[in-house]
């Protein structure tokens, strides 16, 4: 066959196809492309024809007629009839051989481009179509996110601030909490040591107790009283007991402030734990009340408020243990011990002294004369009975016989005048008497036999209105004649001016 | 003007609240009790020496008793005197009768003296305990009721006071005993057993 010839029936047999098939084009043309890969391997031509139908337009002039509306039947056509080609080539692969050959045998350019032309825009669609929907996408997806950042930022930062906000309330409700519970322990620490004190107190009347029924024992031994009826005609023996009962009282009543005190103590303690308690798990848990406590411990603090009527002893209707009892209690005692006498502390130091052991002697507070007739045995160069209250003449008679050259008596709160007439005679050099608060004129007058030469009054208080406690001039004249007086200031200002005034002014 | 005043209305809160401050009258009363103790150790003191001078003048008189007696013992044993009346009738033994009538109501008087100022002593020193005791409750309780103790103290400082302040007796207040009497106590010699028991309270 010869090629024309060839041409001729390829034109026809396209011509019956375009006929009798409607299918789009596109779909024809690229299923062979994508659907049957075995077709490009089985039929090489067919790669070939794809290719060729792929090329774009080289015609301009067709192109226009395919974009220009006048024209676009023949071109739909056309590309039906290409379409057609395609699908049938699938089909018959000899008709595609056929075609191909057409095709081959005559090359349509301007076909080609515009081919080329639809795919490339089309492409250039789908890729636009998919890049805008890809940033499209991206982009709500990036506002979502971006939002999303933002509200968790923002609920974090709220949450931060409530939490910063909680944690500065709690940290200042813990610091408020903390300050109350340091006041209601130093509260505790003062009832304590109130407790403390007044169990000291509670001690020492028991101890004073224990010595005036050995001062009472002593007395009857002394006395040889053997009778209750006897024992209250001894006005000492009397005087004690009275003193018994009393502090028998005040020991009973003592108790009162100390159970308060206990009970105060004790519930202080449980507020401060319970708040102790709450104020760790307040840092992890919800629902504590600091400020309850804070209340609780206000209200505590000030119902237990350390306040003397708190403390108060009410002394009235009290039922005295009876002087007979008491008597026969110490009777008792003492009869019971009579092999080893439990003796008053003076008496027990007493009896030291004058067997010759001195160690306590600082400890008396009371010397009878036959007591200092053996402390002036003592050798040595000061006497120091710095713990007598109260010095008896008859006491002071044999005491200031002692050879020595320093007295101390700074436990005497009064001279008499006749204890003073056999201190002022004494041959020591210095004497101590800082309790003294009045150095009366005839004391001073005393004091002018004295040829010592150190005193000290430091006690002393010169009381305005009242000139007659301090023979100031007779402590002047003690001075002028050679003595050392150690007087506080403004009795030392005193004495200076009546020195300096001239004589008889 | 009006700021002075409420310069003033502070100040008088302050004192205001300053005395009624518990800690500070308790203060006040420990201060005042204290004054209430050196009150009574000065009368106390004076007391003692009231006491010391008593029984050193009881003493003396003891010593002159026991003289007149003994000069009387002698003039019976020289003059061989047996009857009270022969007694009474000798001069020397009725003189010496007579002044030991005088000391026996002196020595008698200075008894119940001693006796006065050693109660008041002892019951003065029991206060100065009560007051000692007081104080310690003060000092620990802050506060105590010493209002009727102050007064029991005052009462007893008004009855002791003017007791120290004057002399021992009054020697015109003595009621002497009649000099038969002395005379039958002498001669009984119950003066012996008198003496005996004055140089005990002596001593004391």
């Amino acid at each position: 066959m010869g090629e024309e010839e060839k041409k001729s029936e390829a034109r026809t047999k396209l011509d019956s196809s375009t006929k009798g098939d409607s299918q789009p084009a596109g779909e024809k043309e690229t299923a062979p492309e994508t659907t049957d890969p075995q077709a490009e391997i089985s039929h090489p031509e067919n790669a070939a024809e794809k290719e060729t139908a792929a090329a774009p337009p080289s015609d301009p002039a067709k192109t226009d007629e395919n974009q220009g509306s006048p024209e676009v039947p023949a071109k739909k056509e056309e590309n039906e009839v290409a379409e057609k080609k395609g699908t049938d080539a699938e089909d018959d692969p000899n008709k595609e051989s056929t075609e191909n050959l057409l095709n081959k045998e005559k090359p349509n350019q301007p076909a080609k481009k515009k081919l080329s032309a639809k795919f490339a825009v089309s492409a250039l669609l789908i890729v636009a179509v998919f890049s805008g929907f890809f940033v499209f996408d991206n982009r709500s997806k990036l506002k979502t996110i971006k939002k999303e950042k933002l509200k968790v930022s923002a609920s974090r930062r709220v949450s931060l601030k409530n939490r910063q906000k909680n944690q500065s309330t709690h940290q200042t409700e813990s610091s408020l909490l903390d300050a109350k519970i340091r006041e209601i322990n130093a509260l505790r620490d003062t009832l304590l040591h109130k407790q403390e004190e007044i169990l000291e107190l509670k001690q020492d009347y028991q101890k004073g107790i224990d010595e005036l029924e050995k001062e009472i024992s002593d007395e009857m031994q002394k006395k040889g009283i053997s009778t209750f009826l006897q024992a209250m005609e001894n006005r000492r023996i009397e005087f004690g007991l009275q003193t018994i009962q009393r502090r028998q009282i005040y020991i009973r009543k003592l108790e009162r402030p100390l159970n308060w005190i206990f009970e105060a103590s004790e519930e202080l303690l449980y507020i401060k734990r319970q708040a102790l308690v709450d104020l760790q798990i307040a840092e992890i848990a919800s629902g504590i009340d600091l400020n309850m406590h804070m209340q609780q411990i206000k209200a505590a603090a000030e119902k237990y408020k350390l306040t003397a009527d708190k403390l108060a002893i009410d002394l009235a209707d009290v039922q005295p243990e009876s002087c007979a009892t008491i008597w026969q209690r110490i009777e008792h005692s003492r009869l019971k011990n009579t092999a080893a006498q439990s003796h008053s502390k003076n008496q027990i130091i007493s009896e030291q002294i004058c067997k010759g052991d001195f160690a306590r002697l600082a400890e008396l507070t009371e010397i009878s004369p036959e007591t200092a007739k053996c402390v002036i045995q003592l050798q040595g160069s000061g006497l120091f009975l710095s713990g007598l209250t109260e010095l008896t003449p008859a006491a002071a008679r044999h005491l200031f016989q002692w050879n020595g050259s320093w007295i101390c008596l700074n436990g005497l709160r009064v001279l008499s005048l006749r204890a003073a007439h056999y201190l002022f005679q004494w041959p020591g050099d210095w004497i101590s008497l800082n309790g003294l608060t009045e150095f009366p004129a005839e004391i001073g007058q005393a004091l002018l036999q004295w040829n010592g030469t150190q005193l000290e009054l430091m006690g002393l208080r010169d009381i305005e209105g009242s000139p007659e406690k301090i023979g100031i001039e007779f402590l002047a004249q003690w001075e002028q004649f050679g003595g050392k007086l150690f007087v506080p200031d403004n009795v030392r200002k005193k004495i200076n001016a009546f020195n300096r005034e001239p004589a008889g002014a | 003007m009006e700021k002075r005043d409420i310069a003033r209305s502070i100040l008088a809160a302050t004192i205001l609240l300053l005395s009624f401050d518990p800690a500070s009258g308790g203060s006040l009363k420990t201060e005042s009790l204290e004054q209430k103790i050196y009150e009574i150790s000065a009368v106390r003191a004076k007391m003692i020496d009231k006491i010391d001078q008593a029984v050193e003048i009881r003493t003396r008189l003891g010593q002159r008793f026991s003289e007149l007696r003994d000069e009387i013992r002698a003039e019976q044993t020289r003059c061989e005197i047996h009857s009270d009346q022969q007694a009474l009738q000798n001069l020397r033994i009725r003189y010496n009768l007579s002044l030991i009538r005088i000391i026996r109501a002196y020595t008698d008087r200075l008894n119940e003296r001693i006796d006065f100022f050693q109660t008041a002593n002892e019951r003065l020193r029991f206060m100065v305990q009560q007051i000692n005791d007081d104080i310690a409750i003060i000092n620990t309780l802050e506060d105590m009721e010493i209002e009727k103790l102050i007064k029991r103290i005052d009462r007893l400082l008004n009855e002791f006071i003017p007791q120290t302040e004057k002399h021992v007796f009054d020697a015109a207040e003595i009621l002497p005993v009649s000099i038969e009497q002395i005379w039958n106590e002498i001669n009984m010699n119950p003066a012996e057993k008198r003496t005996m028991q004055t140089d005990q309270s002596f001593s004391g």
